[in-house]
């Protein structure tokens, strides 16, 4: 490590490898390797009890090592890794060699403009996303507003929704020659209304960040923006791993100067890497 | 990138499916024995429906070619879901026979 980062930064990110180690995307040895080496490089920076003389003396071995974990779980299963994955080994290597934490806080508003940038293009250049057909599957198979579904405040949609969940399966089931086509039923829910809508607005918040954060650099309104553009994917999205590695993101890139939005950003990451936990842990 | 366009297009985990055809009958290669009991074979059903290239479908094939002497092909298809009709079919992505 060349830079002397602040404790809330090792808190984050060592919260963040715990969230991608219980998912078990790199399987269960690997995993326990990684959390063991990312708690070696960790705790001696939040704990001076584990500061000690020996991790020191092998601090950067374990670094490189810890580093080739994370590399070795999305190379082995890369099949099956997340985005939040290749970002949190993109955020270890600047946390390991960043010179300062300026520009530690400058690179991570430039992953945050690729990451957004690309989310932007990939929707615009997928012609099965701007028709709004990709959305309105997603809905009616009950992807998308799961919380607000599962709520209960509409009844009527979430037994439909479950229906169409049922028929899903038993479809993926039969001979994809001889089980043509099957018809989602919609009730009430008004997703005719909602896809094209759905489909301009996530594309514009995507690109209003990347530009914004291109061209106001860390301004208030710029990270005002990401906060609630990535808080709000919990209520459409169970994508909490990522949203708690944007939101990480966000907390370390914002200004002390902006307290309110540092601490909205603190709360609403511990929360989403809860939910995370959670998720992994007791509702799959 | 890892793909930094996620719920942009149908996902390889929920909505690509690898069958294996013979004879006119097909089997999901997911809901197979082999698929729970072998690892490797496992991992090269999970890169070709990631992944349903030429290369990963005849990996397949080549290794169920080593217990098998009749004809088969493998085969990826996924989701396609029309909004105004509100149809969901599936669509062959690829093939593969030997």
């Amino acid at each position: 490590m060349r830079a002397s980062f602040k404790k809330s930064i090792f808190g984050g990110y060592l919260l963040l490898l715990i969230i991608n180690v219980i998912e078990l995307r790199s399987g269960i040895l690997l995993g326990v390797v990684q959390l063991l080496l990312g708690l070696g490089v960790c705790l001696p920076k939040l704990l001076n009890v584990f500061d000690l003389p020996a991790i020191r003396r092998y601090d950067r071995v374990i670094k490189v090592v810890f580093s080739l974990s994370l590399l070795l779980g999305i190379v082995y299963r890369w099949y099956n890794a997340p985005n939040h994955l290749f970002t949190l080994f993109f955020l270890s290597l600047l946390l390991f060699y960043a010179e300062d934490e300026e520009y530690f806080t400058d690179n991570l508003r430039w992953i945050l403009i690729v990451v957004m940038g690309f989310a932007t293009m990939h929707k615009v250049f997928n012609p099965n996303f701007m028709s709004g057909d990709f959305i309105a599957f997603r809905m009616a198979s009950g992807d998308f507003f799961r919380p607000l579904i599962n709520s209960g405040l509409m009844p009527e949609i979430k037994e439909v929704i479950a229906q169409n969940v049922e028929n899903i399966r038993t479809f993926v089931r039969t001979d994809p020659v001889l089980g043509k086509t099957i018809i989602l039923n919609i009730g009430t829910l008004p997703y005719e209304g909602l896809r094209q809508p759905f489909v301009y607005s996530i594309i514009g918040m995507e690109l209003l960040l990347a530009l914004g954060f291109v061209f106001l650099d860390r301004s208030k309104i710029v990270l005002g923006f990401l906060l609630l553009f990535v808080a709000s994917i919990g209520l459409v999205v169970s994508e909490y791993e990522f949203a708690a590695t944007l939101l990480y993101m966000g907390f370390v890139l914002c200004p002390i100067t902006y307290r309110n939005l540092k601490l909205g950003y603190r709360n609403i990451f511990l929360l989403y890497a809860f939910f995370a936990l959670l998720d992994n842990l007791f509702w799959r | 990138m890892g793909g930094y366009g996620m719920y942009s297009e149908y996902h390889p985990n929920l909505s690509y499916f690898v069958w294996i055809e013979s004879e006119g009958q097909r089997t999901m290669a997911r809901r197979s024995k082999l698929f729970t009991s072998n690892a490797t074979f496992q991992k090269l059903i999970l890169e070709c429906r990631t992944y349903p290239s030429s290369d990963h479908l005849r990996k397949v094939y080549e290794f169920l070619r080593q217990n098998r002497s009749d004809s088969f092909k493998v085969e990826v298809w996924r989701f396609d879901f029309k909004a105004d009709s509100r149809i969901l079919k599936r669509v062959l992505v690829n093939s593969y026979e030997g």
